[in-house]
């Protein structure tokens, strides 16, 4: 059986070694330890005694040659049986397996532009090109409220290459960079585990109520949520993989349709208003978005809850997909007479679809399903509809 | 043949050290009574063992299955007359040149060799079970450790002894002083023992010190001895002496052991750049197992075919080794992380995770 | 209430440690008979015998070393390094041994060792005792290290670190010795590599350890008072270090001042400000500002007000940071 004896390392790092003098000729029987050749390192000259006994079949490289550590330096063929391993009170001693090099982590090209680490994550959740960005902050920097504002704005039409197969007949239309900004977001909202719980609200006492104070359903419905959060803190809660963060403030996104698309502007600390303040806040919400002037701190961003007013465009009941950091949509459709059986007859009611879109990792069937039954009780209360701040 | 005019090594000048056989192996001293002949042969068998291993292992390291190995030929008496005079419970100490102490002590060679094999630190076997401390590369630190054994002993209220081998180099480390100190003051039951073999890698003892090592032992408050290492009754009766006292708790001795490097400071190291072959030759003539054979033959106590049969045991024993050392794997990398913590936090389970991905 | 001292509470550790574990040996120079230069052994070794509890001769070398093969007899070494230079001595029984013998032999023989060095400056002392040498150990592995602040933690870590059977370097500031807390004595605390809130705040954290804290504190009542909410943390332990909290509260307030009066030059807030980077990039809403000594020898005791990071110091930097 052939074996090849490669040149060792003679002392602590040598790179190679120079053959002096072969002391065994091809061809001869060698016994175990025999001196086989003379090798001068950097550090000394140093005899090579044979590891195997057997016959040597072949020398590689002649006197003078530098031979690489482990590199072949002769070619034996040996007799021997291989030896086994030695007992261990250690248990087996496994084969060793050298870890692969941690991967070199990607780096993110910063480019010239400067900004903090959280306004680069808002360009990226946003679509936004921060290099294109112009910065208003202390040295240029680019800030928050730059991306906001690059996020708000149509972009240049963007010439998309189109790898599919376009149909006969059928035309292209370039995505803007709000729409590329909201699918990112849904698609990435998409992710979370979430699901959809229904109830009928009877809209009787809320269709009473809501014409006394002069104002729409919908900041009724907010201020009622305000209320019940209270008692149903994880409505408002935020899930951060080890941890659950319940916020203090109650801040409302409310959906609200553009002609450039969806946009959610938030109702700021929607808990401590009165509804005639939430409502005249949704009003120059709705205005600002539909102007596109929307402030920075009426943005997605900081909304804790949402509310959607699916019933505004006729549906009767909505599945919205969670906005970011939230773990609850409120959607409200669309108010109109129903047939509900009330004490056992089937009367005409004024009703709604009312559902909670949840994050099931924050909340399971049963807690929802109780803070809905809180909602819908309010709501068709009306000694706690009277309860509500003005 | 032992030539009985050779001169003797440069660092064996200066005191008589306490003898009983001559270079040429006749009796000049008391054998120790309590060596009968199969102790005699016990001993002559494991000088033989450790001679013929320590030629395999630079063997090994030639081939490229050792990285680097500091052998102890020349030294085999000094190691196995003194480990011979421990009992059963009392610790050794060593430095990274007592593989003949290690074999006495029946730490597994191949588990010994895997030091210099550069598949763990220190030797996998287990300290406690054998009664050999890891071995230990940073001079002199193990004699610290020693006295810190050896106080945990007395305290305990134990009669173990604890030795610390050391070569002449280490004499000169802060540690050494250090522990030395510290034995004395508390009388610890701790024999200091020192290999003196001429040569710290290639600093020559004369430039190490300028006294003898044995009385220093006199500033620390207890005896110092002089003796010849490479007589290994001599080593055997003063070491022996050293643990009786320190087990009756007497306290401490320094044991100056006088021997010979033969080989280089290590497989790594290439003597001649910084002595002379004639004087390793000159040295070899007061080699250990020389002397002591012939003293064994004259006296009775082997015969010829007593020492072929050791040297056939030594050679299927190398053998053996050789074997097991080529045989052993590379640990598994998990390993560099199994065993740093008791209780490892998770932040280092996070690392091995990340390490071992 | 009991008002403890941190030097007492540390006393009071040692003397619970001695009686609950048999095993346990307190020894160093100056321990026995004296009680200790900061008295931190006061007492004991009239409670429990100069067996247990002794002077040794001025060899810290010696002293780490023979506390290892003390282990190896299965006893359970305190040892005291007097001064923070003075631990240098011992620096490579610590390094070499202390932290690998473990590993060297495979798990079979602990170090359950625990080296107390009274440590960091604001003593006004002289050269070599005022040093800050949480680095070099903080960065050895093997070893854990923690850094107390407070008297009554101060108990329950030192008591966590003897009963430890990792080694544990205790770095006890020396300037807080004689700092006083009311309260139960109790091991009922987090462990050894959880850091502790000291105070809440949304706009900043804090980063401390050691005689550092109680100035951190008092810097986030200033900024209270200024309208920034500080958070401070007091870490506690360096080695292992309480990244999560580090995480949390990037997390939570974008914006972290570490604070240490070591040089800044491969200062431990190098490790929290890599760390925290690492973990909650995307959080950072200006730069993790360090807030250290310079990179100078530690100063003359009439040099030393302008070494140490102050209060002032600590204020100033933190309104900027928030201001980033």
């Amino acid at each position: 059986m052939e074996r090849v004896f490669a040149m060792p390392d003679l002392g602590e790092g040598l790179e190679d070694g120079r053959i002096v003098e072969w002391l065994v000729g091809e061809g001869d029987a060698v016994s175990l330890n025999q001196p086989l050749v003379e090798v001068e390192t950097a550090k000394a000259a140093v005899e090579i005694p044979s590891p195997f006994a057997g016959r040597v079949v072949s020398l590689h490289g002649g006197v003078d040659a530098d031979v690489p550590v482990g590199a072949p330096l002769i070619t034996f063929d040996v007799d021997a049986v291989p030896a086994v391993a030695p007992e261990s009170d250690d248990g087996a001693l496994r084969v060793a397996t050298v870890p692969a090099a941690p991967a070199v982590r990607e780096r993110h090209s910063g480019g010239p532009v400067r900004a903090t680490p959280p306004v680069r994550k808002k360009a990226r959740d946003l679509g936004v090109d921060i290099e294109a960005v112009d910065g208003t902050g202390p040295d240029g920097r680019v800030t928050d409220a730059d991306v906001q504002r690059a996020a708000a704005k149509p972009g240049p039409e963007r010439v998309v290459a189109v790898a599919v197969q376009q149909h006969i007949g059928s035309r292209l239309e370039p995505v803007s960079e709000l729409r590329h900004a909201i699918a990112a977001t849904v698609t990435r909202q998409a992710q979370i585990p979430q699901v959809t719980t229904f109830r009928t609200l009877d809209c009787t006492a809320l269709d009473d109520f809501r014409r006394e104070l002069a104002v729409s359903p919908l900041p009724v419905i907010v201020a009622a949520l305000c209320a019940i959060v209270r008692d149903h803190p994880l409505l408002n809660a935020d899930w951060l993989e080890d941890m659950i963060e319940f916020r203090d403030a109650v801040n409302v996104g409310l959906a609200v349709d553009t002609e450039r698309g969806l946009l959610v502007p938030v109702v700021q600390d929607a808990a401590r208003r009165g509804i005639a303040e939430i409502a005249a806040e949704i009003d120059r919400l709705a205005t600002a978005a539909r102007e596109g002037s929307l402030a920075l701190e009426d943005k997605v961003a900081t909304a804790t809850i949402a509310v959607s007013n699916t019933g505004s465009y006729g549906s009767e009941a909505g599945t919205p997909i969670l906005s970011p950091r939230t773990s609850v949509t409120i959607a409200i459709g669309v108010i109109q007479p129903r047939a509900l059986v009330v004490d056992g007859a089937v009367v005409a009611r004024s009703a709604a679809t009312l559902s909670m879109t949840f994050d099931h990792r924050v909340l399971d069937g049963a807690t929802a399903g109780r803070a809905l039954t809180d909602l819908v009780a309010l709501l068709e209360s009306p000694e706690r509809l009277g309860g509500l701040p003005r | 043949m032992a030539q009985p005019h050779a001169q003797p090594p440069a660092h064996w000048s200066g005191s008589e050290p306490r003898r009983v056989l001559t270079p040429g192996g006749s009796l000049v001293g008391d054998v120790p009574d309590d060596l009968d002949t199969p102790a005699l042969r016990a001993i002559y068998r494991w000088m033989a063992l450790a001679r013929r291993l320590d030629r395999e292992c630079i063997a090994l390291q030639r081939q490229g299955e050792l990285t680097v190995y500091p052998g102890h030929e020349g030294q085999e008496a000094a190691q196995v007359g003194s480990a011979w005079a421990l009992g059963r419970d009392d610790f050794v100490w060593p430095t990274f040149r007592e593989l003949p102490v290690a074999l006495i002590r029946r730490v597994d060679a191949v588990q010994y060799l895997q030091y210099h094999r550069g598949t763990w630190h220190g030797g996998p076997y287990d300290p406690r079970a054998t009664r050999f401390g890891p071995i230990c590369i940073p001079i002199a630190t193990q004699i610290a450790h020693a006295a810190g054994y050896a106080m945990g002993r007395q305290l305990d209220g134990s009669d173990d002894v604890t030795i610390a081998y050391f070569g002449d180099g280490a004499t000169s480390e802060g540690d050494f002083h250090e522990a030395a100190n510290l034995a004395g003051v508390r009388r610890l039951p701790l024999v200091l023992f020192c290999q003196n073999n001429g040569w710290a890698i290639s600093v020559p003892t004369a430039s190490q010190m300028a006294g003898e090592i044995w009385r220093r032992a006199d500033g620390y408050g207890f005896p110092g001895v002089r003796v010849d290492g490479n007589d290994v009754l001599a080593v055997y009766a003063v070491t022996r002496e050293a643990v009786d006292r320190a087990r009756a708790g007497h306290g401490p001795t320094l044991i100056e052991a006088l021997t010979y490097r033969i080989g280089a400071h290590s497989t790594a190291d290439d003597a001649r750049r910084y002595r002379a072959d004639p004087d390793v030759e000159a040295a070899r003539a007061f080699d250990p197992i020389t002397r002591f054979r012939t003293w064994m033959v004259a006296a009775g106590h082997a015969d010829d075919a007593f020492i072929t049969a050791c040297d056939d045991e030594a050679e299927a024993f190398a053998l053996t080794v050789r074997e097991g050392v080529v045989a052993t794997p590379a640990p598994p990398a998990e390993w560099a992380f199994d065993w740093v913590y008791a209780e490892p936090p998770p932040t280092f389970e996070r690392m091995r995770a990340e390490a071992l991905a | 209430m009991t008002e403890w001292t941190l030097s007492r509470a540390l006393n009071e550790a040692l003397r619970d440690s001695l009686r609950d574990d048999d095993r346990v040996l307190v020894f160093g120079e100056d321990v026995g008979v004296s009680g200790g230069v900061f008295r931190v052994t006061d007492g004991l070794q009239a409670e429990f015998g100069d067996r247990r509890v002794f002077d040794t001769p001025i060899s810290e070398a010696a002293i780490v070393g023979s506390a290892v093969g003390l282990a190896f007899a299965g006893w359970r070494p305190v040892v005291e390094l007097q001064f923070d230079a003075f631990s240098y001595p011992a620096f490579e029984q610590i390094v070499d041994h202390v932290a690998k013998m473990r590993m060297r032999t495979r798990g079979r023989v602990d170090m359950p060792i625990t080296i107390r060095i009274p440590s960091f400056g604001g003593i006004k002392g002289k050269e070599h005792h005022g040093e800050s040498p949480e680095t070099y150990y903080a960065h050895t592995a093997g070893l854990k290290v923690v850094v107390p602040s407070t008297p009554l933690d101060g108990y329950a870590l030192l008591r966590h670190a003897i009963a430890d059977p990792d080694p544990v370097v205790v770095l006890e500031p020396k300037a807080r010795y004689w700092s006083k807390e009311a309260g139960e004595l109790t091991v009922d605390a987090p462990g050894i590599g959880v850091g502790r809130i000291l105070r809440d705040g949304t706009d900043v954290t804090l980063v401390a350890y050691g005689s550092m804290v109680a100035r951190v504190a008092a810097a986030a009542e200033q900024l209270a008072d200024a309208g920034i909410e500080a958070r401070v943390v007091d870490l506690r332990s360096l080695s292992p270090l309480d990244d999560d909290l580090l995480r949390r509260s990037a997390e939570q307030t974008g914006r972290v001042v570490v604070v240490h009066e070591a040089p800044r030059h491969a200062g431990f807030g190098a490790e929290v400000a890599a760390r925290t980077m690492e973990l909650a990039f995307d959080s950072l809403a200006a730069p993790i500002a360090r807030l250290t000594g310079w990179n100078t020898p530690y100063p003359p005791a009439s040099l030393e007000d302008g070494y140490l990071p102050s209060v002032d110091r600590i204020v100033a930097v933190t309104k900027e940071t928030v201001a980033y």
